[in-house]
């Protein structure tokens, strides 16, 4: 890539990130960590006594039941709702015609908005595992003899945390590319209900649950955990591979495309 | 440094939809610091002339050279160097005036001080800081016009950009463009159903109608192609001159007021009607010679292409 290129690169990402100022999807960014890790909070501050009986693994059981509830239905409404709300920013100002006439490639345009979705999820990421640790020092303060902190369980959290976004990826770009496209938010809400509806069917007990795009973010929790017998690589692998195969879908959508 | 003299040039330039032909061997040159007026009705063609020039359609058949550079080859470079408003003002409405102007300074990479100047040559430094949403259209007109001059283009390509504005938008938008093009030496593409703003600050027209290009060149040059002049005589037995006039070979109306309007091509036969309604006795009490204006002229050669 040349400097030109790169400039062009930087700029768009940067006019990105700058068009969801003061947007549901900035707000979305950082509520929906904070809602999750409040709601473990709320429930680990009135019921710990109930929960736990010993400090000892405490703060990973805490953890662990936070990630599985993250995992498994919140995760994927916060990537479906994201992919929207970022999409309906340029669908609502009719700007695309604008955004296809500045001087930038397309390749730029496009990918600063990938780039842009990622650095979102990567900073509501990263914002889940410091209110759960937040949460943690709650708990602890309330619960000194049931609530003692552990390095350990803070790296399995974190793995966690980055293998659930990782095998999310493909759910992602499929969910890009849908709303994208199209500005009709009922598509791709639709899409993405009827995705994880199915996931949630086949992962009941069929064996290929883990070829399912909208399951991955779920089973590789599972998988981590022990409860299904499939190695994580395959999600890695086959979330990566998905989103590649997205990302350039979209791409020859986005070149092709005749603003009207 | 570029020498060519047209700023756009569309040889043989064709385009389609489907099966429907919207564009027919246009071939448009704009030469370089003029205002070019492009004309047409509703659905005439020009919106998408202008969506192909700024490569938003893909070239089908044809050519369109920008600054002497392929459009299909060359997009960022050209892009560079021109400034565009498409239609309608899209901005978005949750940022402000100032803050939409930001995000386009990060595209096109010029420094964030270009935002006030622009802000100031648009006259939109006192609403800087509202939101679109409360913009009248006007105003928000004048942002997306600023957006087009953020980064200093050479070359402005404007689609009705008055559409929808009051008269007095209009002025407004008329004296920046005119103030553009004389102060700040931009070349200016406008596309306009407005006969009228044209006339009042064009240096050259092309007229489309049904996809084709009826005429274009200088302002001037317009009636003298299409209809030429008319003379206006007001006279005191009217059945009599009418028939005088027949005698010569014109074609004469004529109005309540007595008045008879007379198509002509050259001064000379002002005086050669003149002297044969004196001469035969009728009274002459007023000779004045009418240009046609802009609108007859276009409703002129849109009328010869439909029949």
């Amino acid at each position: 890539m040349n400097t030109n290129n790169t400039i062009g690169l930087l700029g768009s990402f940067r006019a990105e990130i700058y068009k969801y100022k003061r947007t549901m999807a900035l707000w979305l960014v950082v509520l929906a960590p904070l809602i999750i890790a409040l709601l473990m909070t709320l429930v680990y501050y009135f019921r710990a006594d109930k929960i736990l009986t010993t400090d000892v693994g405490s703060m990973g059981r805490y953890l662990d039941d936070s990630v599985s509830l993250a995992s498994g239905f919140f995760y994927s409404f916060y990537l479906i709702l994201l992919t929207v709300l970022i999409h309906q920013v340029e669908h609502k100002a009719q700007a695309l015609k604008d955004l296809f006439s500045y001087p930038v490639s397309y390749f730029n345009t496009y990918t600063a908005k990938w780039l842009s979705a990622f650095a979102m999820i990567m900073t509501t990421l990263s914002l889940y595992v410091f209110f759960s640790v937040l949460g943690v020092g709650v708990i602890a303060a309330r619960y000194p003899n049931l609530m003692s902190w552990s390095s350990g369980a803070l790296w399995v959290f974190v793995k966690q945390v980055t293998l659930v976004g990782v095998a999310s990826m493909f759910l992602l770009g499929i969910q890009f590319v849908v709303a994208m496209r199209w500005s009709n938010v009922i598509l791709a809400f639709g899409l993405g209900i009827v995705g994880f509806i199915s996931a949630v069917v086949v992962m009941q007990g069929w064996e290929h649950a883990h070829w399912h795009p909208y399951a991955l973010g779920n089973l590789v929790y599972y998988a981590l955990s022990g409860k299904i017998q499939v190695s994580v690589s395959h999600f890695v692998t086959y979330s990566m591979v998905g989103l590649l195969i997205t990302y350039l879908v979209g791409y020859v959508m986005w070149f092709k495309r005749r603003i009207v | 440094m570029d020498t060519q003299r047209s700023i756009i040039d569309t040889p043989n330039l064709n385009f389609a939809i489907g099966r429907t032909t919207i564009l027919k061997d246009v071939n448009l040159e704009v030469p370089k610091g003029s205002i070019y007026g492009f004309l047409g009705p509703n659905g005439a063609g020009k919106s998408t002339l202008i969506r192909l020039l700024l490569n938003l359609y893909p070239v089908e058949e044809g050519k369109i050279f920008l600054f002497g550079n392929d459009v299909t080859t060359s997009r960022v470079g050209i892009l560079k160097r021109l400034g565009r408003y498409v239609e309608h003002p899209s901005l978005y409405q949750h940022l402000t005036g100032h803050e939409n102007l930001r995000l386009a300074q990060k595209y096109y990479n010029v420094p964030s001080e270009r935002v006030g100047e622009v802000l100031d040559i648009v006259g939109m430094t006192e609403f800087r800081h509202r939101k679109v949403k409360a913009y009248s259209l006007g105003m928000r007109q004048r942002i997306a016009i600023g957006q087009a001059l953020l980064h200093d283009p050479e070359l402005l390509i404007l689609d009705e950009p008055t559409n929808g504005l009051d008269p007095s938008g209009i002025k407004e938008i008329r004296e920046l463009l005119v103030r553009l093009n004389r102060e700040h030496g931009k070349t200016i593409f406008i596309s306009s159903h407005l006969l009228s703003e044209i006339e009042k600050m064009c240096t050259h027209v092309g007229v489309i109608h049904q996809g084709a290009v009826l005429y274009q060149g200088p302002l001037e040059g317009m009636d003298r192609q299409a209809a030429g002049k008319r003379l206006l005589v007001k006279v005191g037995n009217v059945e009599h001159a009418l028939k005088l006039i027949a005698q010569q070979g014109l074609e004469a109306t004529h109005n309540l007021n007595a008045t008879l309007e007379i198509p002509i091509t050259e001064n000379a036969q002002v005086a050669a009607i003149n002297r044969h309604l004196v001469q035969e006795g009728i009274d002459v009490y007023e000779l004045h010679q009418q240009d046609h204006n802009l609108e007859e002229v276009f409703m002129s050669l849109t009328n010869t292409t439909n029949s």
